[in-house]
């Protein structure tokens, strides 16, 4: 069972450093998902692990075995590619048998593990089609039955869902997941898509400019995230200015904009010292008295009402209505307040706060 | 299709990635800024130099937003279908409307001289500074008001343009009314160049403040 550590690696392309001095180790059986936004040097990471990509420094083991300049093939790997890499003249069979026939297997072992593969991915009826007679999710699925029936235990999804339509992807991120824990085979999975991430992750690392921002458990890094680009990135978040104004034994105070003092979570800011909040719009409710706002817009979001707000403190905050709740009307006044324990307070970067939340 | 006319719908067009985002976090970063001097002000008129220290601190961190926050309006406006005229007002509004936070640093600047030089200053004369702050802030308020509507509500704009206006108007006011305290305070003669240079950084903010007011009702009422 491979266990993956990356020991201080960085890739640099000329003058541009693409990964920089990452420390990751990934346990045995693990499905963890290396998540971030575009151009963050997810897929480069994800190359070189699989051996695509010789690091520029560093080490790559697996199994406590380095295999830093280990050719691809002769990695024990396996990789599904964004662009359903599939060979279009073989059918489904030959496709899925392909790993076992470069191995020089016997025939009726090629026909065997391809069909145990294809039958895995519910796809042993169509076993005779070729690659142009599917869909899309239909093709990854192959794809994925390809990659599996290689015998490998690692597991490389570099975008593997990103070409498909948002229904298909949803039934097969899930797919995906059962598979593999069923197998119980590690996988390490490249994804700019954060629902995606959170709804199969054991462990989600975020990356950003070539590093490694914060790496935990889904609803670690959704709930009490430790740094203000996660809280941003990962779900949606109300961002809001403001200085800890007071502390007593069980509250942390921040005054706003306007002077209006909210609640925090416990923190180890000192009074005067210049945060930023984050409050989830879950966790923003209404009340009689509160944080003033006026009502802008109000959205359909399927299960709930998103409503916008422009608060006193000119701060844009947003909260949720459940489906069936009365709605405010445009131009009302609504008293927002916090829930203490979710709102979380972070320095304030000092590289401001619009470029420690920048995405590009 | 006139000037004023492709101008306004310009800014309808771009309201969502411009005007309510940039030009609207550019004027958040403004408001910030003076509020921490106002902040900064206030504690020293309560005897209280740290907080007051504590402010200029956040003071500084609000300007630095604001000119990265102006440096990129400025890239943003490069971008678009503006012709070269109405491209050059909107940077010299986006430019002025910097100058404000730079300004109010300025204000704290003196601030912190005051507390790292030791001079004192008698606290009616703080509480002077801290009424200027405080006008100054709605002024700002009102600039951030009245560049949310541009787009949309350009009789709200030019109500904002007014009350700017108004604002300076009073601050010029008061600003006589303080200058002479601050001759007529015993004081320091060193105490005496700090105050007057923190009331001029404040008037002159306040004058910025009024140029972005005549600058808006420029792009919305005489093209």
């Amino acid at each position: 069972m491979p266990k993956v550590s990356l020991e201080n690696i960085s890739m640099r392309f000329g003058d541009i450093t693409a990964v920089s001095n990452i420390d990751l180790v990934i346990k045995d059986g693990e499905y963890v998902t290396i998540l971030g936004p575009s151009g963050c040097g997810k897929t480069t990471l994800i190359k070189m692990i699989s051996g695509i990509l010789v690091p520029s420094e560093g080490r790559v083991l697996i199994d406590g075995k380095d295999v830093t300049g280990l050719p691809i093939e002769d990695r024990d790997n396996g990789y599904v590619f964004q662009n359903i890499a599939l060979f279009p003249h073989l059918n489904l069979e030959k496709n899925v048998a392909y790993g076992q026939r470069v191995r020089d297997r016997p025939k009726d072992k090629q026909k065997e593990v391809s069909h145990r593969y294809l039958e895995l991915v519910n796809m042993l009826d169509r076993m005779q089609m070729l690659p142009g007679e599917l869909s899309g999710g239909e093709q990854q699925k192959v794809a994925i039955a390809r990659a599996l029936a290689s015998g490998s235990r690692l597991l490389l999804l570099d975008e593997p869902l990103s070409a498909l339509d948002a229904r298909v992807r949803v039934d097969l991120r899930y797919d995906i997941r059962r598979l593999v824990k069923d197998l119980g085979i590690t996988v390490i999975h490249v994804t700019h898509d954060q629902e995606e991430a959170m709804s199969v992750s054991d462990r989600i690392v975020l990356m950003r400019n070539g590093s490694i921002v914060e790496s935990d458990a889904p609803m670690n890094l959704y709930r009490s995230p430790n740094n203000i680009f996660t809280a941003y990135f990962i779900g949606e978040t109300n961002l809001l200015l403001g200085a800890v104004s007071r502390r007593d034994e069980k509250n942390v105070y921040v005054m706003l904009r306007d002077g209006s003092e909210v609640r925090v979570k416990e923190t180890p800011f000192k009074r005067h010292d210049a945060v930023v909040l984050s409050v989830r719009p879950e966790y923003v409710y209404t009340a009689n008295e509160g944080l003033k706002a006026e009502v802008e817009e109000i959205i359909f979001m399927g299960t709930y009402w998103r409503i916008r707000t422009t608060a006193e403190s000119e701060d844009k905050v947003e909260y949720n209505v459940p489906i069936d709740n009365d709605l405010p009307c445009i131009g009302d006044v609504v008293y927002l307040v916090f829930n203490r324990k979710m709102t979380m307070a972070y320095e304030r970067p000092r590289q401001g706060l619009e470029e420690a939340i920048k995405l590009e | 299709m006139n000037n004023k006319r492709s101008l306004l719908d310009w800014f309808s067009k771009r309201k969502e990635d411009f005007v309510q985002r940039g030009m609207r976090k550019h004027c958040l970063a403004i408001i910030d800024s003076v509020n921490e001097a106002e902040r900064a002000i206030s504690a020293m008129s309560r005897g209280d130099p740290d907080t007051a220290l504590r402010a200029v601190d956040r003071l500084i961190l609000s300007e630095r937003e604001a000119d990265r926050i102006e440096e990129k309006l400025v890239e943003q406006l490069t971008i678009g279908d503006l012709d070269p005229d109405q491209r050059e007002d909107l940077m010299h509004l986006v430019k002025k409307m910097d100058k404000i936070a730079d300004w109010a640093m300025d204000a704290g600047v003196h601030v912190q001289l005051m507390i790292e030089t030791g001079i004192e200053a008698p606290p009616h004369i703080w509480e002077a500074l801290r009424i200027i702050c405080s006008e100054l802030t709605l002024a700002v308020r009102l600039l951030l008001r009245a560049v949310e509507s541009i787009g949309d509500e350009p009789s709200v704009t030019l109500k904002c343009v007014q009350n700017i206006k108004g604002q300076e108007r009073a601050i010029d006011e008061i600003n006589y009314a303080v200058l002479k305290k601050i001759l007529m305070a015993e004081m320091d003669f060193r105490a005496t160049i700090l105050m007057k240079g923190m009331l001029q950084a404040l008037e002159t903010s306040s004058d910025r403040c009024k140029e972005c007011a005549d600058t808006i009702a420029i792009l919305i009422s005489s093209r």
